[in-house]
C-alpha cells in the first residue's frame, strides 16, 4: 500500500515543485486548444505531452523511442511536408511569380532574430535555431534544431506553433504601424490565369531541382513538400493525393506533438532560455512581416501610379499558411469591404512556404561559415 | 541524432557570434533567398510563356 503513495510523497521533495508547473503548462496548453482554437492539432498533444513527460517515476521510452525513430531521424516533419506538398494549390503563385519576392522579403525575421539570439548570448548553433523560428513553419524548425543539435527543441518546436496560431494577433498591429490609411485602401485587381497541366507538373520538379542546386541543405524539406505537390497534381494519383491530405498529415501530426514533449522535461523546459526564446520567437513574426511590408513599399517607389502594390500583400510572405493570407485578406476588407486581396495574398503565402524553408536550409549551411 | 551529423555541428564554433558575424549572416542568407527566389520566379515566367498556349 505504501508504494502507491511513494510518487504522491516524492512530489514534496527536491524539484517536484517544477514538475507542477510543466503540469500547468501543458493546461494552458491545452486550454488554448480547446478553447481558443490555437493550432489544436499540435497544442493539444504537446500540452498532453508535458504532463506526461513530467509525472514521477513513470515510465516513458516509449516517447523516447518515438523521439529518436521520428524527430531525430527528421522522419516525422518530412513525412509530414509530403501532406503538406499535397493540399497546397500553388496555382496562384504561379498566375503572378512576382510575387515570390514578398516570400523571400518576409524571411528577414529568421536573420534579425539571429542577430538578436547572439545578443543575448546564444551560441551560433542555438541562436541560428531560435532564428528559424520565424520561419512560421514547424517542421522546418524542428528539422533546423535537431539537425544543429540544439539544447531547445522544446521550447523551440512550441514557440514555433503558438506563433502561428498568433499570427491574428500579431500581424495587423505591425502591418497597421508601417503602413498609411492610403496605402492600406490600394486595390490590385486579380486577373485569372489559366496554368497549363504541364505548368503545374514541372513546377514541383523544377522547384526541387533549383534548391539541390542552389541550397542542397533544403533539398529535403522542399524535396518531400514537392514530392507531395507533384502528386496532388499529376492527375494519376488522386487516392494517394487525398491519403496524404487527410490520413498521412493527421497520423504524422498525431504522434508529432506528442513525440516533441520528450524534449519537454521540467529539466530542459524550465529555464530562462525558454522564456528568451519565446520572446525571441515574437521578435521573429514581427520582423519578418516588416521585412515584407517594407519591401512592397520598396518596390512601390519604382511602380507608376495605378499598379501600386498593396503593401500589406508582403505581410502574408511569412509562410503560417492559410493563416496569414487570410488575415492580410481580411485587413483589406476592414479597410474597403470590395478591395478583394485574397488571390494575392495566397500567392504570396505559399511564395513564404517555398522561401522559408530555402532560409532553413541556408541557415544550416551558413552556420558552419562563420 | 547520428554521428556524421555530430561531427558535423561539432564544426559550428561554441560561442554567440559577434556583431559583424550576425551582420555579414543577414546579408549572406537574406540576400541568398532573394536569389534563389528570382531564379524561381524566371522559371516559372519562363514555364507560363512556353506553356499557355498549350492545351490546358
Amino acid at each position: 500500500m505504501d508504494t502507491l503513495f511513494d510518487n504522491i510523497a516524492s512530489l514534496a521533495q527536491g524539484d517536484s515543485w517544477k514538475m507542477i508547473i510543466m503540469w500547468i503548462i501543458g493546461a494552458v496548453l491545452i486550454a488554448l486548444a480547446i478553447l481558443k482554437d490555437m493550432e489544436p492539432s499540435l497544442l493539444l498533444p504537446i500540452g498532453f505531452g508535458a504532463i506526461l513527460m513530467n509525472l514521477p517515476g513513470g515510465n516513458l521510452e516509449v516517447i523516447h523511442t518515438l523521439f529518436n525513430a521520428g524527430i531525430a531521424s527528421e522522419l516525422f516533419p518530412l513525412l509530414l511536408f509530403i501532406g503538406i506538398g499535397a493540399m497546397i494549390d500553388f496555382g496562384p503563385l504561379l498566375a503572378n511569380p512576382k510575387l515570390m519576392i514578398f516570400g523571400a522579403a518576409a524571411q528577414f525575421g529568421i536573420f534579425f532574430t539571429f542577430f538578436m539570439a547572439s545578443l543575448f548570448g546564444f551560441d551560433i548553433a542555438d541562436a541560428a535555431s531560435i532564428a528559424i523560428i520565424g520561419a512560421a513553419d514547424g517542421p522546418t524548425s524542428i528539422v533546423v534544431a535537431n539537425n544543429l543539435n540544439s539544447g531547445y527543441l522544446g521550447a523551440i518546436t512550441v514557440a514555433a506553433y503558438s506563433y502561428m496560431a498568433l499570427v491574428p494577433i500579431v500581424q495587423p498591429p505591425v502591418v497597421k504601424l508601417l503602413t498609411t490609411k492610403k496605402e492600406r485602401l490600394i486595390r490590385m485587381p486579380y486577373e485569372a490565369k489559366e496554368i497549363s497541366k504541364t505548368t503545374r507538373i514541372l513546377f514541383p520538379i523544377i522547384i526541387t531541382v533549383i534548391t539541390g542546386l542552389f541550397a542542397p541543405d533544403a533539398v529535403a524539406l522542399i524535396g518531400f513538400l514537392m514530392f507531395g505537390n507533384l502528386i496532388r497534381e499529376c492527375g494519376v494519383l488522386n487516392a494517394l493525393s487525398e491519403t496524404a491530405q487527410k490520413v498521412l498529415a493527421n497520423l504524422i501530426t498525431l504522434f508529432l506533438g506528442l513525440t516533441i514533449a520528450a524534449r519537454m522535461g521540467y529539466q530542459e523546459f524550465l529555464q530562462i532560455e525558454t522564456l528568451m526564446i519565446m520572446a525571441l520567437g515574437l521578435v521573429a513574426f514581427i520582423f519578418d512581416t516588416a521585412g515584407g511590408v517594407l519591401i512592397a513599399k520598396l518596390i512601390n517607389l519604382f511602380l507608376p501610379k495605378g499598379k501600386k502594390l498593396n503593401p500589406m500583400i508582403g505581410a502574408a510572405g511569412i509562410s503560417a499558411f492559410p493563416m496569414s493570407s487570410r488575415v492580410i485578406h481580411k485587413m483589406g476588407l476592414k479597410e474597403d469591404p470590395h478591395n478583394f486581396l485574397l488571390m494575392h495574398t495566397v500567392g504570396v503565402n505559399v511564395s513564404g512556404q517555398i522561401a522559408s524553408v530555402i532560409a532553413g536550409g541556408l541557415i544550416m549551411t551558413l552556420v558552419y561559415h562563420i | 541524432m547520428n554521428t556524421i551529423l555530430l561531427n558535423n555541428v561539432a564544426a559550428i564554433p561554441q560561442r554567440p557570434a559577434n556583431y559583424m558575424e550576425a551582420l555579414k549572416l543577414i546579408g549572406e542568407g537574406w540576400g541568398s533567398i532573394f536569389v534563389v527566389i528570382i531564379i524561381m520566379i524566371l522559371v516559372i515566367l519562363v514555364l507560363n510563356k512556353v506553356f499557355s498556349g498549350k492545351k490546358k
